[in-house]
């Protein structure tokens, strides 16, 4: 296919991608790919040119995943993937980013990265995930008072119960 | 002497926060690196990873901290969550009781993937005292299971946040 059906087709669907050689270096990248590098990483680096550089060092979500993207490229792992990392942009509104990161086998021994902007469904997610949690958090403090009242009501009562057992007073 | 600065080498690790919801764990991250705390609750999805360095005699040690979110992805070999972890925090609610047991499921998602990785337990929240739901019993219980160490933590306060992750960076040169 054309590179700028591709490369139109990769910005359309808010989508980057890159090939890596055996040494996790990028030898072609697509040009949205910076907008998904991790922010602190691509000060670091110092150029704008991504060719040679290698992949955990442009993405932290790589570092310490070397042995795994080897085994990608050796076909011993299926496919290495991260849901939902997030990113703070401050630039964005709302500040934060959610990609999907995939690594493939491809061929001629080097791996294909793949990444997508997921911010839209990430940040219904979110909202879902935040309502769960605060309902059984809520869930949670009701059966802590519960138990405290019940604490009470019981003092309350071995009290009362002690009243009663006492002696009638002497006339 | 600036020379040997510039030249120093960095290591990185990989380190995950596990832990059911809600316990402090983007908290705890925000503390370590931070120094700050915000008391609104905002649950985290996926993912959110956090840069700090901790300088030792001879290098420096850039931790890549995981600040991971629900249990049910973990569990999915090819997911890349806790693949490469060196070393974990594993981190309950001093006051809800529930979060202790799950540190068990979390060590042994996090050891079938890497066995080697170095544990350190936080139990957080230790300044809601009057709500405390776990004693320290139960605690020395499941940290010997896991054989780790464990800190009582306030990512409100600050208590014991340093420590905690200073031991683990400790483990992992």
């Amino acid at each position: 296919m054309d590179n700028s059906i591709l490369e139109h087709i990769a910005q359309a669907e808010q989508m980057a991608y890159a090939i890596c050689n055996a040494e996790r270096e990028i030898t072609y990248y697509s040009a949205i790919l910076p907008h998904f590098a991790t922010p602190e990483a691509l000060k670091l680096i110092a150029t704008t040119n991504l060719q040679g550089q290698r992949l955990e060092l442009l993405f932290d979500e790589f570092v310490g995943l070397e042995d795994d993207l080897d085994l990608v490229r050796t076909g011993q792992l299926n496919q290495l993937r991260i849901e939902m990392a997030a990113r703070i942009i401050p630039d964005l509104t709302p500040p934060i980013q959610y990609l999907t990161l995939k690594v493939d086998r491809f061929e001629q021994n080097t791996l294909l990265l793949t990444v997508f902007d997921v911010t839209q469904q990430g940040l219904l997610a979110q909202r879902l995930m935040q309502q769960r949690n605060e309902f059984y958090l809520m869930l949670n403090r009701l059966n802590f008072l519960h138990t405290e009242m019940d604490m009470v009501l019981s003092q309350f009562l071995s009290f009362n119960a002690s009243l009663f057992r006492q002696p009638p007073p002497l006339k | 002497m600036l020379r040997e600065k510039t030249a120093m080498k960095v290591i990185q690790k990989k380190v995950c926060l596990l832990g059911d919801f809600a316990v402090g764990k983007t908290s705890l991250v925000r503390r370590f690196v931070e120094d700050r705390f915000d008391d609104r609750y905002l649950s985290t999805i996926g993912v959110k990873i956090s840069r700090k360095t901790i300088a030792q005699s001879t290098f420096n040690l850039n931790l890549l901290l995981w600040d991971l979110a629900g249990s049910e992805e973990y569990n999915d070999t090819e997911s890349g969550y806790l693949r490469g972890a060196a070393g974990a925090l594993l981190i309950c609610d001093l006051t809800r009781e529930a979060t202790l047991p799950s540190l068990e499921r979390y060590a042994t998602q996090l050891k079938r993937l890497t066995p080697t990785a170095k544990l350190v337990v936080l139990a957080n929240k230790s300044d809601l005292t009057v709500e405390r739901r776990i004693n320290l019993d139960e605690l020395q219980t499941m940290t010997t299971h896991l054989d780790a160490r464990y800190f009582l933590t306030s990512a409100k306060t600050g208590e014991n946040v340093e420590e905690a992750f200073s031991h683990l960076a400790d483990l992992l040169v």
